[in-house]
């Protein structure tokens, strides 16, 4: 014990010259209150203390002020017992919640010794507190009493979004208090789990990788912080999602579980119809089922704890393809025209041609598993353990450049994805100096490893061929789909690409983050109660990301083969190149370097070509913070939280050199009054400013080396078997073909603006709190968040490549330093005006600088989030639970977040926000992510029915649709939709989404500790399938906005061609709908 | 029951939330008049057009103003509006004298030469070359006849007196002026509700009506030659979103005026290519003729021809019997003569366009356009 007090006094000791902080939340909670006297109410010093949970005993002795305080006591429920001095006299206060990262009060009233009976026990009949009286977080608490009894998904990723003014963003995460959801933070047992690339939590989406999400049945609490915490805790800019994983106690625990959602209990899903693609299909479900089994128990009791899990999941679904066919329209003398028949409201009236016409299955399987080991080997001190993994094997349909999958040769559209997710943890905490001192130490590993290829090897090794202006006729000799020889009528017509030949991109990857937390909390009394904790936070990232085309490449070619008086159709070849040693891109966008030189093949040059890119990038976040949470004497039910954080953060480019480095401050203040010292009622204020964590994307994307090069041609350049590009398999046919009209590269090597500060939010919350009844608290919750900077990529004149940024704040000293390179590469040149190098250099230095003055002018970036929250609580008490919320938003602003729904963009602090000054223009209003009503009602009732139990639980949702946008295209010939035609939210609303889940438990006991229970739940019982997304795709020709305009502007808006804009005859359809109507059956043995 | 919080605390903070989250963004159109803030006459050119832009600090021209006459493209006063006459000019660069490329150090007695020609000749020729002198601008005040004019301005306008229905445009946006007058010429304005001064990616595209809401206008069927041009915008038909308003512009753009002379009628004929001079021909070879072949000759007009009046006339000498040719044009303003076979060999060749060839106007050349060419042995 002895040296164990040293070293923990060493290593507190190396804290306060280290200064201190961290990100790892908490996964344990506290328990304070105050012990009077019966008869006079005053304070009683001396009084023993005890508490009994899940892992053991503990005790502390009140002091002079009769209160008390036990910290790090593990999430559970406890009995409380009190011991007057001098006295066998107890009061027992049973059901005490304690709750990761809550404070409850717990006060009791005790007869003094002289007036108290002799061994008696008196129970306090009522029930304990709820309120978390220590801080001003706007938190909501899952335990296992909500998550398996209301119906939600398998993972906590699927319960989050149950928390007051949470929901599903299309990122496929949770938007938390109007972030999108790749700026949370998510935490297994204080380890950071979140996505390394993409800031994200895997949630099963196609062709992208995530942090690790386990099942409910693994975790004891799922915590969601939607703001208003302290310094310790930084990273999010949306909430931080705390999860505490089961831990073993000292009496051996378990359950078994079988969940199975058979696709017999499962609706239809609606079938989008687009206009002028001829095929479209549905996902069907043929199962998803999963097993499992937790157990845990003491090793040795009241020491050595053991928790493990295993839980495989496995679900296989279909996705059927449905081809619809259009008919050729004939004048009136009866005579084909080329055209297709067309219906009332101008498009082409379809058909469906026989059932379907293809099946692409799909499997998943993940094995989740983890375990917990918690040694404790002196009642102050404790090691945990932790090992979380979720390998997970997947064949489904890939999701690729945001264009229809389904528009592909079955076998093609197909990806093989693997995501293997590992977890390591070690916790050590030490209370020293009578538990006035306490020491966190935390070290911990997350990887993620990530494949996606095809599940069919031949495709690895061809070139993945789009076509363009075709039509199944041609592609796969279609029945029904022939092409009419005389007129040219193709009934099957696909758009915008048909794609067949290999695979396409090829991604393997692996992430670490390496993370250490170093915590030192003192307790002591000056001037009031004192809680000051101070700390340090590592996590060093790395990303080791290779990529390749199969085939070396990938190719488009587009249809008719004589279009536009063209000599045959037109082709283009897209590839890796990297840039030579001191080239720049401005030297190929200003011609200083003929394009000529980044041709595949092109003579001597043949090293700037890469049929891999391989990329190794990494970063380093440092965080010390300093926090003191003060209860004054005389008023110690008011606590005052200040703290200060210091975020430092460094992106490293594939050469190891700094992209940037942020030094950011991030005070935090709050305020928690407890106005009747009872622990049941709180009013609260907060401030404080939020970092983001900077996903590693942006460093792999560009300053990776990425660069790609599209080489162009006609195929009738092409040898003579190859002049008709239908015929082409995918072995690099385009390079047989000469010459090549030429080639345009797409530069992702980007500039970094000197001082660069991080991304932030700033927050202010109130709330109040009171428990109404008995277990039932009513809260409003006001958030107040408005965004103070980012950091986004940009281009400006010349358009040559993106400068990353502070875009609407770029410091002068930033302009000043890429003046400086202009000055220094302009002497260079008047020293030497012979050297191209130096030439280079000065137009580069020159583009730098005209860019970052293009992002200093460019309008400051808005987001700003309202909510006011009223929500009810109704903890699990005769035989009823319930919370329900209703928050009404609003979210306004010229910028998304990390994710831009309109093109469904995955590129944190890279999207497109800023890529060029015509966006600039309606940009501000609605945001995606703004829900105005967002209504949550969970609960459940249980009953004895009979020898057994039945459970009744509910899950109703409602909330407001997204706002719907007017878009064109920035660029002829992409899909750069992002020209924000009117202003922001012009186009209305998706419908409002409602949604009613239900479940019906019966369990009933087998013997004394077990129990068996069988369930069904079901899913959006109404099987409302409202459309989600719609298209907003208003054109896609390339048009200049119109500034402020309506509706009633859009007939006149004109394309770069001076031609009024052509209309997407897709717009305002659904893109999704809400999923349909399931049901899950499940069997769950406890013991 | 004890009340748990003060009661106008609760409310009042409660107000006040509710007030600050229904805050949302008001973009609506700017009220007030829409003001013109740029007037440009569009000259067509190899990589689209080129513009004249009359802008609120553009100034009236300074004295001695006149066709041909120097001045300085660089000046405040490049493009001006002439004092008595009002009429649009703007100061061309002459073509830049190509001086040898990185000849600091051995600029010689060649590049020496070169750069003196444009500058000032003497000693210091070599410096010249490196640094050439700003190059000086010529004034010019008439443009293309098949010019465009457009009208920029700074927000939306009201759509109802723009809107053309299934047509291009409306005749009754402008009231035009022409001297000498020009009968039946009208303009069509076409309204393109967007674009903003934010702009950087649409003109790398082409796109010269992307800096604003903007009206476009062109001459129908083409604008006449040699005439003083003078646009006016009806400020009753151009207004703001609120249906009353009329534009307005500061100086210059005022009362939405534009006054210029466009250039004559002519017509330039021009023989087809000869082929290159072999590699071996000596430096007194004389230059090779036209082929024989099919190549065709070119006729360009400065304004539309009216292709109902076009009748070339080729003659040969010695006259070539039985000789064909075709007149094809796709834009009116150049024409190319290709003959059905081949050029008659080693004859002389003459081109004619009569003087009677008319524009879409409806004038005339006045003077017969010709050229003539000799073709080569077969």
């Amino acid at each position: 014990m002895a040296r164990i007090r040293i070293g923990a006094a060493a290593l507190g000791l190396a804290l306060l010259v280290v200064g201190g902080a961290a990100r790892a939340q908490e996964t344990t909670g506290r328990l304070t209150g105050r012990v009077t006297d019966e008869a006079t109410g005053a304070p009683l010093g001396g009084v023993t203390v005890i508490v009994a949970g899940p892992q053991g005993e503990d005790a502390v002795v009140t002091g002079d002020k009769g209160e008390y305080t036990f910290t790090s006591l593990p999430v559970g429920t406890y009995v409380i017992r009190f011991y007057a001095a001098n006295t066998s006299t107890a009061v027992e206060q049973s059901g005490v919640t304690v709750a990761a990262e809550k404070m409850v009060r717990v006060n009791a009233k005790i007869a003094a010794a002289a007036a108290a009976a002799p061994q008696q026990t008196y129970l306090i009949v009522g029930k304990p507190p709820t309120v978390d009286v220590g801080s001003a977080r706007v938190a909501s608490q899952f335990d296992q009493t909500f998550t398996l009894n209301v119906p939600v998904g398998r993972t906590f990723g699927d319960v989050i979004e149950r928390a007051p003014g949470a929901f599903v963003d299309g990122s496929t995460n949770v938007s938390i208090g109007g972030a999108t959801g790749l700026e949370n933070i998510y935490l297994i047992n204080g380890l950071n789990v979140t996505g390394l690339r993409f800031g994200n939590l895997e949630s099963g989406a196609a062709t992208i990788g995530g942090g690790s999400n386990i099942p409910i049945e693994f975790l004891t609490q799922i915590d969601v912080n939607s703001g208003g915490y302290q310094a310790e805790y930084g990273g999010a800019m949306g909430g931080i999602v705390n999860t505490v994983l089961m831990s073993g106690t000292n009496e051996w625990k378990g359950s078994a579980f079988l969940y199975a959602s058979p696709y017999w209990l499962a609706a239809d899903p609606k079938v989008i119809i687009p206009v002028g693609s001829s095929l479209t299909g549905v996902r069907k479900p043929d199962f998803d089922d999963s097993l499992g089994v937790e157990v845990g128990g003491p090793l040795i009791k009241d020491k050595l704890f053991f928790w493990a899990g295993f839980a495989p999941r496995i679900t296989d679904s279909h996705i059927l393809r449905y081809t619809y066919a259009e008919t050729e329209a004939r004048d009136a003398a009866g005579n084909l025209t080329g055209q297709p028949v067309l219906g009332a409201d101008g498009a082409p009236v379809v058909h469906q041609l026989g059932d379907w016409t293809a099946r692409e299955p799909e499997t998943h399987r993940t094995y989740f598993y983890a375990a917990n080991l918690d040694f404790i080997p002196r009642p102050d001190n404790k090691l945990t353990l932790t090992l979380v993994g979720t390998p997970s094997f997947n064949q489904e349909l890939k999701s690729q450049y945001g264009l229809n999958s389904l528009a592909s040769d079955p076998r093609s559209a197909l990806e093989e994805l693997t995501k293997v997710n590992t977890d390591v943890n070690a916790h050590w905490t030490s209370k020293l100096m009578d538990r006035h001192w306490q020491i966190d130490a935390m070290a911990g590993m997350h990887n993620e490893y990530y494949y996606d290829r095809s599940p069919y090897a031949d495709l690895n090794n061809l070139n993945e061929i789009q076509y363009g202006g075709t039509d199944l006729g041609t592609m796969e000799n279609a029945p029904g789909c022939a092409v009419n020889p005389v007129t040219g009528f193709a009934p099957c017509p696909v758009n915008p690409y048909y794609q067949t030949g290999g695979f396409g991109l090829i991604s393997k990857s692996s992430a670490y983050r390496w993370s250490g937390d170093l915590k030192s909390t003192h307790i002591f009394e000056a001037g009031g109660h004192n809680e000051l904790k101070y700390g340090y936070h590592v996590d060093y990232n790395t990303f080791d990301l290779s990529r390749w085309y199969s085939g070396g490449s990938f190719e488009q070619a587009f249809f008719p083969n004589n279009q536009q008086g063209l000599p045959g159709g037109l082709y283009n070849t897209t590839t890796y190149f990297t840039l030579g040693p001191g080239e720049t891109p401005v030297q190929y966008t200003t011609g200083m370097r003929p394009i000529s030189n980044l041709q595949p093949g092109a003579p001597g040059v043949m090293t700037d070509y890469r049929y891999t890119l391989d990329t190794s990038i990494s970063s380093l976040a440092n965080a010390f913070f300093l926090q003191d949470s003060y209860s004054p004497n005389g008023l110690r039910n008011l606590t005052i939280n200040a703290g200060l954080r210091l975020d430092l953060q460094r992106l490293n480019d594939l050469n190891g050199n700094s992209i940037f480095s942020t030094d950011d401050l991030a005070p935090r203040l709050s305020a928690v009054y407890d106005p009747f010292n009872d622990g049941r009622s709180k009013v609260s204020v907060s401030y404080g400013r939020y970092y983001e964590a900077i996903p590693l994307d942006v460093a792999a994307r560009y300053f990776g080396g990425e660069n790609f090069i599209q080489t162009f041609g006609f195929t009738s350049t092409c040898p003579a078997g190859l002049q008709n590009a239908a015929t082409w398999a995918g072995n690099n046919e385009s390079r047989q073909c000469s010459p090549t009209l030429g080639a345009s590269p797409v530069f992702n090597s980007e500039y970094a603006q000197s001082n660069m500060q991080g991304q932030y939010n700033n927050e202010i919350t109130a709330t109040a709190e009171r428990e109404v009844l008995e277990g039932m608290t009513v809260r409003l919750d006001y958030q107040h968040r408005w965004l103070g900077n980012i950091i986004e990529d940009g281009y400006g004149p010349g358009f040559a490549n993106g400068v990353l940024a502070n875009p609407g704040n770029v410091p002068q000293s930033a302009i000043n330093t890429a003046q400086a390179q202009v000055n220094n590469a302009q002497m260079a040149v008047t020293a030497n005006p012979m050297d191209p190098a130096a030439a280079s250099a000065l137009a580069a230095a020159q583009y730098n600088l005209g860019t970052l003055q293009t992002l200093k002018d460019a309008p400051p970036p808005e987001r700003t989030y309202d909510a006011i929250t009223l929500s009810l609580n109704q903890r699990f008490t005769k035989n009823w639970f319930a919370r329900a919320s209703y928050t009404y938003s609003r979210l306004i602003g010229n910028y998304e977040g990390l994710y831009q729904t309109q093109t469904n963009y995955i590129a944190p602090n890279g999207n497109n926000t800023y890529d060029a000054p015509e966006l600039y223009v309606n940009q501000n209003g609605p945001l995606p992510n703004d829900r105005p009503h967002i209504l949550h009602v969970d609960g459940f009732y249980s009953h004895e029915l009979g020898r057994g139990r039945v459970t009744l639980g509910l899950s109703f949702s409602a909330r407001s649709g997204q706002p719907r946008n007017y878009f064109g295209n920035l660029e002829p010939g992409t899909a750069y939709q992002v020209v924000m035609l009117l202003p922001r939210g012009s186009a209305g609303r998706t419908p409002t989404v409602t949604e009613l889940n239900g479940k019906i438990a019966y369990g009933r006991a087998l013997g004394p500790k077990m129990n068996l229970e069988g369930f069904i739940d079901l899913f959006n019982m109404f099987n409302q399938q409202t459309a989600v997304v719609t298209d907003d795709n208003y054109t896609f020709d390339a048009a200049p906005p119109i500034a402020n305009g309506t509706a009633s502007d859009l007939k006149f808006a004109k394309n770069t061609s001076g031609q009024r804009i052509g209309t997407n005859p897709n717009f305002g359809q659904p893109l999704a709908y809400q999923a349909p109507f399931s049901a899950r059956l499940g069997l769950r043995l406890t013991f | 029951m004890k009340r748990p919080f003060p009661r106008y605390e609760v409310l009042g903070l409660t107000a006040a939330l509710a007030l600050a989250s229904s805050c949302s963004p008001n973009n609506s159109v700017k009220p007030g008049a829409p003001v013109l803030t740029e007037l440009s006459v569009l000259e067509p050119g190899a990589y689209g057009p080129t513009a004249t832009t009359v802008t609120a600090s553009t100034l009236t021209c300074p004295a001695g103003t006149g066709e041909g006459g120097p001045c300085d493209p660089a000046a405040t006063t490049a493009v001006c509006e002439a004092v008595i006459t009002n009429n649009l000019c703007r100061c061309l660069a002459a073509p830049a004298t190509v001086a040898a490329p990185l000849a600091l150090t051995d600029a010689g007695a060649d590049a020496g030469a070169d750069a003196g020609a444009a500058s000032d000749g003497g000693a210091d020729a070599g410096v010249d070359a490196a640094t050439p002198p700003p190059a000086a601008g010529k004034w010019s005040c008439s443009f293309a006849p098949t010019s465009m004019v457009l009208y920029v301005f700074d927000r939306v306008l009201d759509t109802a007196p723009l809107d053309p229905g299934d047509a291009a445009g409306l005749m009754t946006l402008a009231t035009s002026t022409f001297v000498p007058p020009a009968p039946g010429i009208a303009l069509l304005g076409d309204y393109a509700s967007n674009g903003s001064p934010n702009e950087v990616i649409f003109p790398l595209l082409g796109d010269f009506r992307s800096a604003g809401p903007n009206i476009l206008f062109t001459g129908l069927p083409t604008l006449p030659t040699s005439r003083t041009v003078t646009i006016a915008l009806d400020k009753t038909k151009v207004l703001a979103k609120d249906g009353r308003t009329p534009f307005t512009g500061s100086n210059l753009l005022m009362d939405g005026i534009i006054s210029f002379i466009t250039q004559p009628f002519i017509a330039i004929v021009a023989a087809p290519p000869a082929p290159a001079a072999p590699a071996d021909a000596g430096a007194d070879a004389a230059a090779p003729n036209p082929l024989p072949d099919m190549t065709p000759a070119t006729i360009t007009f400065s304004n539309t021809v009216d292709p109902t009046a076009l009748a070339v006339t080729v003659t040969a000498v010695p006259p070539a019997t039985g000789f064909l040719f075709d007149v094809a044009s796709t834009d009116g303003l150049n024409v190319t003569v290709t003959p059905r076979t081949t050029w008659p060999a080693s004859s002389m060749i003459t081109i004619t366009v009569p003087a009677t060839t008319t524009d879409l106007a409806g004038d005339a050349l006045g003077t017969a356009a010709t050229a003539t060419f000799a073709t080569s042995a077969m």
